[in-house]
This record gives C-alpha cells, sequence and structure tokens, in this order.
C-alpha cells in the first residue's frame, strides 16, 4: 500500500456522479451567448470580523543582539550574493522580535500569467495572520496558511543550526529525510524551504539574518540587482537558476532597505508567478490595521471560533429540501423528549399518548416547535431558493442583508413579545428561530454568530449544561424569551438554548424518510434525466 | 441554427474528445457529450478538493471555460481530460483557503466535511480513517504546486505527460514535484521506504 493508493483510496469516498444543479448552470449557461455562472457565497470563506479599532500604538522596536556576520559596508560597484545577504541580514537585525501569537496584517499582490482566459491573472489579498502562521483571518486570504511539510515548525525555529552550511544541511533533509539528493536538489530544497519560511512566517530577526548568509552559499546562487517586483517597486533578488527539473526562481528583496519582498517562479523566459507582500504591520488583533494593543473582547473571540466551528462542519444541510424532516432530540430539566419537523418548520410530529401527531406549526396541536419565538423571517427569506430559468438573473429571491448592522436593525423589526426592546432582545429572538427552528442549507451561517456578539451588555460564561456537557454560552443582559444561546466547549458547535429561564439542549439532530422515523437518511438530490426530458 | 437531435449528441459519445469538440464549433449542443463523458470524474475530483457545495460550480464553470476556448483546443489531443483538469485545477486554485480548511478540518475533528453523510450536531458522526486524517493533514501542508501535481495524477488518474499538458509544465517539472509531495506524504503516513522513493525520482 503506498500514499498513492491511499489517495485514491480517499478519492473513493466521494461517487463518481455529476449533480443536476451542476448540470443544470452547465446548460443554461451553453445556451447563453455569453453565459454566466451565478457565484453563489461560499460559506467557506468569511467576512473578516470588523473589530474595533484602537488607539495606535507603536511598537518599540527591539534591536536584537547580532551574532551574525552582518556588517553595512560601503556602496561597493558588483553586488556579490554574499554582500547582498550581508545587507538583508543587518536589515532583519533591525526589525522589532515578535512573540509566535503576535498578530500582523499583510497585504500581498499576485500574479499568475497562466490563468485561463477569463480568470484573472492577478490580484490582491489582504488578512490577518499570527506570526507563528498558525491562524490566519481575512475573506480568501489564502498567504500564509501553506505552512508546508517541508518547513520547519515555528517551535523549531528557535533549534534551527546557526551556521549557514549546517543551516542549509539541515533544510535539505527536511525536504529529503531519507534518501541522497543530487547537489542540483540540495540547492533547490534549500531555496524553497527558506523562500516558504520567509512568506509563510514572521520570522525571528536573529533567524532571518541567518537565512540570508544560507541564501548566499548556495551552489550557483546568482543577484540580479534590477529587478522589478509586480507592485512596481525595485528589488534586488537571490536567484535560482533553472535546472531540467525546475524554474528559476528568485526571493526579491526591497532595493531601498533589503527588507523580504517577494518571492517568485518563473514559468518561461517571459512569464512568472510572484507574491509580493505590499504591507505588512503588526496589530493587536485580527480587524485592526493599526498597531493596536486592544485584544477583542471574549464574546467576538467566541463568535469567531463558533464560526470557524460550522463552516468546518456543516455539509449536508446543504441540500435539505423545505420539507425534508428533522429528527430532534431534546434534553430539559423536565426530561428528554424526542420531535419531528420539517427543515423550514412548517410541519411538526411528536408522539402523545403513544400516537404520532402530525400539525402544522400554525395549528394549535403544534407544541414540538423548535421555532421559539412567535416571530422572525421566513424560511425561504433565511434560505433562498435557487432562482429558475437561466443566467443571468433578473430577479433574484430576496435574501437577508449580508451586512451585520442591516441584519441587526432588520431582525429587530420582528414582534417576539419580549421586554428588553431596546437591547435588541428582538433580534436575538428572531434569530434563535433562524438557528433552531431552521435546518439551514449551508448550516447555520458563520456571521451570524458576529451579529450575537455584537449585542449590548452579552457576556460570555462557562456552564454545565443539563446533560452534564461543559458549555460555554453567549449570555443576554435579557428578563424573558432566549436569554442564553449554548456551545459546546470544545467543538463550539452549538449546544442549545435558554428560554425564559428554561434550559434546552438539543442532544441529536438528523434527517430522516419522515415523522415518526428514527433511521438517519441522507438526502440526496435526484440527478435530473439528461438532457432534460423536455428535449426527447 | 439547428439543433443536433439526442440521437445525434448520443452518437457522438463514440468519437473521441477532439472530433466532438470539432462538431461542437458549429453545435454547441455536442458540447453535452464532452460534459457527459466527463463531468462525472471532474465533479469527484472538484468535490474531494473542495466540497460539495462549492463543486458544482466550478464543475460547471469548467465545462463553460473550456466551451469557450473549444476553437484552440489542440486537435492532436484525442483525449480531452488533461485539458479539462487542467482548467477545473486553475479554478480550485482560487479556493486554496477553502480546500485548506477543509484537509484541516477532518484532520482535526476525523470528520470528513466532504462526505458526512447526515447531519448530527452531537457526536456520532463517522470518523475518518487515521490514514485519511494523516492525508487531509499532509495535503494541507503541500504547496499549491506539489497539492495540483499530486493530485491530477492520484486523483485524476492523469499520466505525468497529461498532468504536464494540465499544468503546463515540463514533464521533468511534474516528476520532481510528485517525488517531493510523495515524500511529504509518505512521511506523513509513517512509511519510509527508500526504495520507492528512488525509483520514482529517475528522472
Amino acid at each position: 500500500m503506498n500514499e498513492i493508493d491511499e489517495l485514491a483510496r480517499f478519492r473513493d469516498t466521494v461517487p463518481v456522479s455529476v449533480t443536476s444543479r451542476a448540470e443544470q448552470l452547465f446548460r443554461a449557461g451553453l445556451r447563453e451567448e455569453r453565459p454566466v455562472v451565478p457565484r453563489l457565497r461560499n460559506p467557506l470563506t468569511r467576512i473578516p470580523l470588523p473589530w474595533r479599532l484602537s488607539v495606535a500604538v507603536g511598537a518599540a522596536a527591539a534591536l536584537v543582539a547580532g551574532i551574525v556576520v552582518a556588517v553595512l559596508p560601503p556602496g561597493p560597484h558588483v553586488l556579490t550574493a554574499k554582500l547582498l545577504a550581508d545587507r538583508a541580514s543587518a536589515a532583519a537585525l533591525n526589525q522589532p522580535a515578535v512573540s509566535p501569537g503576535q498578530w500582523v496584517y499583510r497585504v500581498v499582490e499576485w500574479n499568475r500569467p497562466d490563468a485561463p482566459k477569463g480568470m484573472p491573472s492577478r490580484g490582491t489579498e489582504a488578512g490577518w495572520e499570527t506570526a507563528d502562521g498558525a491562524v490566519t483571518y481575512g475573506d480568501n486570504y489564502s498567504v500564509g496558511v501553506d505552512t508546508g511539510d517541508n518547513i520547519p515548525s515555528y517551535s523549531e525555529l528557535g533549534s534551527l543550526p546557526r551556521d549557514p552550511a549546517a543551516l542549509n544541511a539541515y533544510l535539505v533533509r527536511l525536504v529529503y529525510p531519507d534518501s541522497k539528493p543530487t547537489e542540483v536538489q540540495k540547492g533547490l530544497a534549500a531555496f524553497s524551504v527558506i523562500e516558504d519560511m520567509l512568506i509563510n512566517y514572521v520570522l525571528p530577526p536573529t533567524l532571518e539574518a541567518e537565512v540570508y548568509q544560507a541564501l548566499a552559499i548556495i551552489p550557483g546562487i546568482q543577484v540580479d540587482s534590477h529587478v522589478t517586483a509586480i507592485d512596481g517597486r525595485a528589488g534586488v533578488a537571490f536567484v535560482l537558476p533553472p535546472t531540467p527539473q525546475s524554474e528559476k526562481l528568485e526571493i526579491i528583496l526591497d532595493a531601498s532597505d533589503y527588507s523580504f519582498l517577494a518571492q517568485a517562479s518563473w514559468l518561461s523566459d517571459s512569464s512568472f508567478h510572484e507574491v509580493a507582500v505590499v504591507r505588512m504591520v503588526i496589530v493587536g488583533a485580527p480587524g485592526s490595521t493599526r498597531a493596536s494593543l486592544i485584544p477583542p473582547t471574549a464574546a467576538e473571540l467566541l463568535a469567531e471560533q463558533a464560526d470557524r466551528a460550522v463552516t468546518f462542519t456543516n455539509s449536508l444541510p446543504l441540500i435539505a429540501e423545505p420539507g425534508t424532516w428533522v429528527l430532534r432530540t431534546l434534553a430539559t430539566p423536565s426530561g428528554e423528549q424526542t420531535i419531528w419537523a420539517t427543515a423550514d418548520d412548517s410541519a411538526q410530529a411528536s408522539y402523545v399518548h403513544g400516537k404520532l401527531q402530525i400539525c402544522s406549526r400554525s395549528a394549535a396541536c403544534a407544541k414540538s416547535t423548535q421555532w421559539l419565538m412567535p416571530a422572525g423571517p421566513s424560511y425561504t427569506l433565511v434560505n433562498p431558493p435557487f432562482p429558475k430559468g437561466r443566467p443571468p438573473f433578473r430577479h433574484l429571491p430576496p435574501s437577508l442583508p449580508a451586512s451585520l448592522p442591516q441584519l441587526l436593525a432588520l431582525l429587530n423589526t420582528y414582534r417576539t413579545g419580549c421586554a428588553d426592546v431596546a437591547g435588541d432582545c428582538n433580534a436575538v429572538n428572531a434569530m434563535a428561530n433562524m438557528i433552531f427552528g431552521y435546518l439551514n442549507r449551508g448550516g447555520t451561517n458563520g456571521d451570524w454568530f458576529l451579529m450575537l456578539a455584537g449585542i449590548p451588555g452579552v457576556t460570555v460564561q462557562r456552564v454545565t449544561d443539563v446533560t452534564g456537557q461543559a458549555d460555554v454560552a453567549f449570555r443576554f443582559p435579557f428578563t424573558d424569551g432566549i436569554t442564553e444561546i449554548l456551545l459546546n466547549a470544545g467543538t463550539h458547535r452549538l449546544a442549545g438554548y435558554v428560554r425564559d429561564g428554561v434550559e434546552t439542549v438539543i442532544t441529536k439532530e438528523v434527517t430522516v424518510a419522515g415523522p415518526g422515523s428514527r433511521t438517519p437518511v441522507i438526502v440526496h438530490p435526484k440527478p435530473a434525466p439528461f438532457p432534460p426530458a423536455s428535449h426527447r | 441554427m439547428t439543433q443536433p437531435s439526442r440521437g445525434q449528441a448520443e452518437a457522438a459519445t463514440d468519437a473521441d474528445d477532439a472530433a466532438v469538440i470539432q462538431l461542437s464549433r458549429h453545435e454547441p449542443e455536442y458540447f453535452t457529450a464532452v460534459f457527459r463523458r466527463h463531468a462525472p470524474y471532474i465533479q469527484r475530483y472538484v468535490v474531494r478538493r473542495l466540497g460539495r457545495d462549492a463543486a458544482d460550480d466550478i464543475v460547471a464553470e469548467t465545462f463553460l471555460l473550456a466551451f469557450r476556448q473549444r476553437d484552440s483546443y489542440d486537435q492532436t489531443r484525442s483525449d480531452a481530460r488533461p485539458w479539462l483538469y487542467g482548467i477545473a485545477t486553475n479554478l480550485i486554485g482560487q479556493h486554496r483557503r477553502a480546500e485548506i480548511r477543509l484537509y484541516r478540518a477532518l484532520a482535526r475533528t476525523g470528520a470528513d466535511p466532504v462526505t458526512e453523510s447526515f447531519t448530527d450536531r452531537v457526536d456520532d458522526r463517522v470518523s475518518a480513517t487515521t490514514a485519511s486524517r494523516r492525508l487531509a493533514a499532509a495535503l494541507a501542508r503541500l504547496s499549491e504546486e506539489l497539492r495540483d501535481t499530486l493530485l491530477l495524477v492520484a486523483w485524476g488518474d492523469l499520466s505525468y505527460e497529461e498532468t504536464a499538458t494540465a499544468l503546463g509544465v515540463p514533464v521533468g517539472t511534474v516528476r520532481s514535484r510528485i517525488s517531493r509531495a510523495r515524500s511529504a506524504l509518505r512521511r506523513s503516513l509513517g512509511d519510509t521506504n527508500p526504495a520507492a522513493f528512488d525509483e520514482e525520482r529517475k528522472p
């Protein structure tokens, strides 16, 4: 069993089939003169949390005591790799040291000349990450998340060899742990790992100084002192010439201060991929683009954790239809109950004296509902149906506003009968209906937690719930209605709620064939006949 | 414009891709035969890398981009898979962060967000195998280039030559990338068989 077979087995957990929706999108596009594929919100990419900006505080620059050979020489006429390394090392040693968890804000510009027709060949991304590259925030922010297996972990950085040759040898062994690479492969490996370390981490200044020295002694390394980075800045580059096995690679430094600027790999003599760091600032918390020492609130952090939990774990609710039946088991202080409801909560069922009773939500017999409060947005507003017809669509179905202040304002217009109207209790109650009453396509929207975190007076409490599980709760300063929303303290997934002083924990939630059924059912959309029947 | 009948489009399924694409230059409906032939495999590839939610759009977009570029299709290539997988891979590249999130989610939780078969917010979800978790962790850490190259071979079933065509790089680059990617994976899976490793790196 080798790793390619293992990969194939992993792949084979996904069936070979095309969904009817993909087919419909393709066919609709094919019939259009200028095909447009509608872009749906991808729940995997999130909008960064609007942390409160705070007073800018300049980070004190700590000059690290030098152990490296670096000296800033008077301007020579020929820039050798060693000379460039010395200048870059000196510049690195003038940078402040940061802790592994320190947040930085980065703006990067990239280009990708081989992008297919119609796709962007260059772009800019901005986002936040910790110095160790472990956590990143930002919509579509992808730089810094590839902390490759071939590079040392951040915690290892302090124990890397100090001698440039020993450092290179160490880095080569990371790439070729159990074989003997050629000289060319060794150089390529050391160069690639250093490149990855520079782009993925904010390196400790002493180490950054050392990696430049290590670059300078790679056999065949060259210097190009007249490089223009894609953001227009003048640069000087360490260049690893192309070989039959690899492209030409460059590590580009800013010509004005010798700080790390960009990495580039050449596809041909005239075309290259490049990622350039346009801006980097040390900040106090994700969301801020200025130096800041004020951390996010506990509620904001919990919201981020909950957001990430739903982002990672929800996939099946995507294909729940409004009429799909859901079985829920609820734990309350007065005992456990099992209830059934449709995904849109329009119909409910429960056993009453041993007999299954099915009711519509508005009926008097409807007691099993997870629609917790008497008002809130409709299922179709929360989960708008896919538009009919062909793209481009002139009339998209109405949906909730994406902006959190607008969402809050809208939800506050529902009259849920609670007392603390000025404190946004209506919005919290309406949201509880959306979270607990519906089985949402795409799962609970992570942004909703961010709205909850912004409710005035919200606090975060550690609690033990009715099942004995450790939870962490958003607690709202209301006297009635929904006063707590509980999340599992370990997974940060939704656990339950407190309404009018009574705690309810959802211990099970699965899709089933119908009311009364207890067997979980996978909801798969039926593939449409191809081509559609109307064309026969 | 006369549309080919279903029967004609069906008949086109016996022709090779180049012939069907040639036909579709004048009769777009023929391109549905290309879709029909390859979309289920492309969908599996995209779903495995990005999950079901994003896959529909990307699969449709792959074939629509291909359709728009059909005039420039190299008619000497009877198999369109490298072309299609290349386009799909480029589209996937715009969702790198989402892809890595999926792998990391699987590696961390043991629950595969892609194949998770029913909703259950508590803990009786189907666990992925240990090997899958390690693979996912390793895939998350591979560079984009290595991952694209490796997955075209392992998940797209492309040969090294076809992968080189799909990515627009020399076949030697594919070989060296595969070798680097495999060594990273092998370490993750705890298997260090130097013989298998060396065999792969011969140019």
